[in-house]
């Protein structure tokens, strides 16, 4: 508190308990009274007409006067308990409460006449009070402040924890202990196939709970709120939808307790797992499914992961090596003796099904006991639902009793084709005898019913060297590696007509019409080609109307780079049960056809297996009233195309 | 015609001028952002912590409601700073710019006098502090007189001088802590600056660097004491004003 002195005055104007000025509107004093003077340290006339009340002022207060203080006064015409800093004539600061009134002075009401009362009131004490308050204040804005921004954290915590469970469709509810009332969050009627709006009614859900369920889901909430266990809550039930649907439903929580110990209350998370249980179980089913397929196969089955790594093994690898699958598997590629000599392909074969690959490989192996062991394996890649390689499946094969019998067969062919070779080789130097026979006998002077019987002898004979030449050719297709065949270019047109003008001799009178479209070269083995088309010209003539032509058409194709011939003949059309296998070996056609004119059913097999050799096709279409055509297809492979 | 009212105040400070203008021209008179009786929700801290904040609020209101043509901008204090910042940016916004108190600088800064350092400014935010808890929470009782418009003086107390303390103290550092002398040559508009004699906030030496800096100037002394002439004489600003502005 200042110290107040008696003044000198006992006016009460000069003696009054606070500074009192009288100013002009500018601020000009006219008139102080002894105490404000006392306070102030200036004599009342150094102040009176002498300085502004502001010029009493430290310069925040100053500013302060300017801007609020003086717009205030000349507007309202008063100020009240505005705060002001006074410098007393020792530069010490004063806190003041500053009253003030503008007021019109009694004799006029020009402007230059009003006054401004001013009340100074020290106010030391009670600013340092009001900077407390105002620190206090501060404080409290701090704390209010950090609240809310804690409010704000918290809100945004709890919008975001929604946010999560909401997108993983995890519902929640918890019960208020003891009074046992449940609450479930609204969502959850869509575990019930109720509408996501409809508050779920706490008995409603429990009703729900498949009855086998109920037990167990009771038990695991007794013990959660058991303050002696304290477990977590983990169960999962069947849930009866009112939709008739019934979901599986995988529900954790655990129990809340008080400072003492006692349980007040339980907050819990529902999660429909109903499809992922449903997939799981179709997962495992199809596992079962893979494991009795393997388990019972007799090939070995192997799983290899990326690291190759024998994941999986099947019983079958017992059988060779009396290790059961179990001593195999977890090991590495490296470490497994079965394919120890052969790794490196192994290797490369799994490296092959994790780019997305299939690969397969032989390889052999030696027994224990010594013997020899052919192996051919294939391997798959497995894939996720992504598409993602995640195992290799492999398939191994013991192949060493199909090996030893491929190369038996092999053998028994190589025999049976040098024995056929060699009878029909043997056979045809007497049949050549024998036409030389003829022939000779034709050129002397013979009785006409001898000369029909050398005519007899010698056309038999010819049909002989026919059928001997025909069977050389099927063992050679049929048990060596094909008929072999030497491309040369040719006039492919003449070639056919050349064909055709040998069979007119064998068949007077019967019409025989040759067409030729496009150029003529072509790269085939001629004799081999002669010997199709002539096979197919002779069946024609054989099987088709006698009073109608037989067409041979040969066209070579620019566009497509093709050789085909067409052989056509009218007449009956060829079953169509017979169509589907007439090019196999020993099919007869129709068995009216008189014997004599038949072969053994060999030519169409040869004339498929010439256009095979030749890389080309042979089909056949027949139906009454079109006749019946057969097309050979050959490419045309020419030296000047092959040379380009 | 525009009114923008200085530091610590608001629109009624025009009072006693804008009847001298009624006649001839459309007044417009409005507060600041965060003074007065503006919506203190807008006030956006960020925008205005430069006076650019003011000068684009400034701007929008002349573009609305001056139906395209050209206004008279009257800004008191810092005010006519932020008349001077929409003038550069939009010259063809305004017929000419009135600055009554005008200070593009209120800190001393080597040959430049303002008349204050930084210190005296941090004492003004103290005064603003310690009237905080007087005008913020008991405005009403602070009235004394006016006893023949108890209503209007009421109507003051509650909405005169009267705002957020934080915004106040904001405001107050935005005002008395800018530098604008380094756009004063930019401003194409003719303007007139009002100095008056005496007057601590803006002394006349201030009055003098503008008119020499400013390209198109008229430097009009005021015969007052104080910052606040359009309330202490307001009668000499509206003729210094006439005789400013083109006849009509």
């Amino acid at each position: 508190m200042t110290q107040w002195r008696e003044p000198e005055s006992t006016d009460p104007y000069d003696a009054a308990a606070c500074g009192l000025l009288t100013t002009a509107p500018d601020g000009k004093i006219r008139r102080v009274n002894a105490t404000f003077c006392q306070w102030l340290g200036w004599a009342a006339s150094e102040l009176v007409d002498a300085k502004r009340f502001q010029d009493l002022l430290t310069v925040g207060s100053k500013l302060f006067h300017q801007t609020h203080w003086m717009p205030l006064l000349q507007l309202q015409g008063s100020v009240a308990e505005v705060h002001l800093d006074l410098v007393n004539r020792d530069g010490r600061t004063l806190s003041a409460l500053v009253n003030a009134t503008l007021h019109s002075a009694a004799s006029s009401q020009s402007p230059d006449r009003r006054l401004v009362s001013v009340a100074v009131f020290i106010a030391t004490d009670r600013r340092k009070y009001e900077r407390e308050l105002l620190l206090a204040r501060r404080r409290a804005e701090e704390l209010l402040a950090s609240e809310r921004a804690a409010q704000r954290a918290r809100a945004f915590a709890e919008d975001r924890l929604h946010l999560a469970l909401d997108s993983a469709q995890l519902h929640t509810w918890g019960a208020e202990l003891p009074s046992g009332v449940v609450t479930y969050e609204r969502r959850v009627g869509a575990l019930l196939g109720r509408p996501e709006s409809e508050q779920v009614p706490p008995d409603v859900y429990a009703n729900a709970i498949h009855e086998d369920d109920r037990a167990e889901e009771r038990a695991a909430f007794a013990r959660a709120i058991d303050p002696d266990q304290r477990a977590l809550y983990s169960t999962e039930y069947r849930l009866l939808g009112v939709d008739g649907a019934e979901r599986t439903i995988r529900a954790t929580g655990r129990g809340v307790f008080d400072e003492s110990g006692h349980a007040v209350g339980f907050t819990g998370v529902l999660e429909d797992v109903t499809s992922r249980r449903r997939a799981e179980e179709a997962l495992r089913e199809r596992e079962t499914e893979f494991r009795m397929l393997a388990e019972n196969s007799p090939d070995i089955i192997t799983r290899f992961d990326r690291a190759h790594q024998l994941v999986y093994l099947n019983h079958s690898v017992q059988r060779l090596s009396g290790a059961p699958p179990a001593a195999w598997i977890g090991k590495r590629l490296d470490e497994l003796p079965l394919f120890g000599d052969v790794p490196a392909s192994w290797h490369e074969a799994l490296d092959a099904v994790f780019a997305g690959n299939e690969a397969t490989l032989a390889f052999s192996h030696e027994a224990g006991d010594g013997a020899h062991l052919d192996f051919q394996a294939r391997l798959v890649p497995e894939r996720n639902a992504r598409g993602q390689v995640m195992s290799a499946l492999g398939i191994t094969r013991d192949v060493t009793a199909i090996k030893s019998a491929e190369r038996e067969a092999q053998h028994r062919a190589v025999l049976a084709e040098q024995l056929v070779g060699i009878v029909s080789h043997d056979l045809r130097n007497p049949l050549n005898a024998v036409l030389l026979g003829t022939h000779v006998l034709r050129a002397s002077e013979l009785t006409p019913q001898h000369a029909r019987v050398v005519a007899r002898i010698a056309s038999s004979a010819e049909r002989a060297t026919r059928l001997v030449g025909d069977l050389l050719d099927f063992t050679q297709a049929r048990l060596g590696k094909g008929l072999r065949v030497a491309h040369q270019e040719v006039d492919v047109h003449a070639l056919v007509a050349d064909c055709v003008e040998e069979l007119r001799g064998s068949w007077p009178g019967r019409m025989l019409d040759v067409q030729q479209r496009g150029s003529a070269l072509g790269c085939v083995d001629p004799d081999r080609l002669v010997q199709a088309v002539g096979n197919l010209a002779s069946n024609a003539l054989t099987y088709g109307a006698p009073d109608h032509p037989v067409t041979i058409l040969s066209s070579i194709s620019e566009d497509d780079d093709a050789i085909e011939v067409h052989v056509h003949n009218f007449g009956r059309a060829i079953p169509s049960d017979l169509l589907s296998h007439i090019f196999e070996p020993m099919r007869r056609g129709e068995q009216s056809v008189k014997l004599g004119s038949r072969s053994i059913g060999l030519g169409l097999y040869i004339v498929r297996e010439i256009v095979s050799a030749h890389r080309g096709r042979v089909t056949v279409t027949s139906t009454e009233a079109e006749g019946t055509t057969f097309v050979v297809r050959l490419p045309r492979g020419s030296t000047e195309h092959q040379g380009g | 015609m525009i009114f923008a009212h200085g530091y610590g105040c608001d629109q009624n400070m025009w009072r006693l001028l804008t009847p001298a203008f009624e006649e001839r021209y459309r007044i417009i008179l409005y507060d600041l952002v965060g003074s007065g009786r503006s919506d203190l929700t807008a006030y956006d801290w960020i925008k205005y912590s430069t006076l650019q904040g003011h000068a684009r609020d400034l701007l929008e209101i002349a573009g609305a409601l001056s139906d395209g043509r050209p206004c008279i901008f009257v800004g008191h204090s810092v005010s006519a700073m932020i008349g001077l910042l929409a003038g550069i940016a939009e010259p063809q916004r305004f017929a000419a710019q009135v600055m009554i108190g005008p200070s593009p600088c209120y800190i001393n800064e080597g040959d430049y006098t303002g008349g204050f350092t930084r210190e005296d400014i941090h004492s003004l935010l103290d005064t603003l502090d310690s009237n905080y808890l007087g005008w913020a929470s008991t405005m009403a009782p602070t009235i004394m007189g006016a006893p023949d418009q108890p209503e209007l003086g009421r109507e003051l107390t509650n909405s005169f001088c009267q705002t957020d303390p934080e915004i106040a103290k904001h405001f107050a550092r935005v005002t008395f802590l800018s530098d604008n002398r380094a756009d004063l040559p930019r401003l194409q508009n003719r303007c007139l600056i009002l100095q008056c004699t005496d007057d601590i906030i803006a002394p006349c030496a201030v009055g003098d660097y503008m008119h020499r800096v400013l390209p198109d100037s008229s430097l009009r002394q005021i015969e007052n004491i104080g910052h606040c002439p359009h309330l202490s004489a307001p009668a000499a600003i509206a003729s210094a004003i006439k005789d400013f502005l083109p006849p009509q």
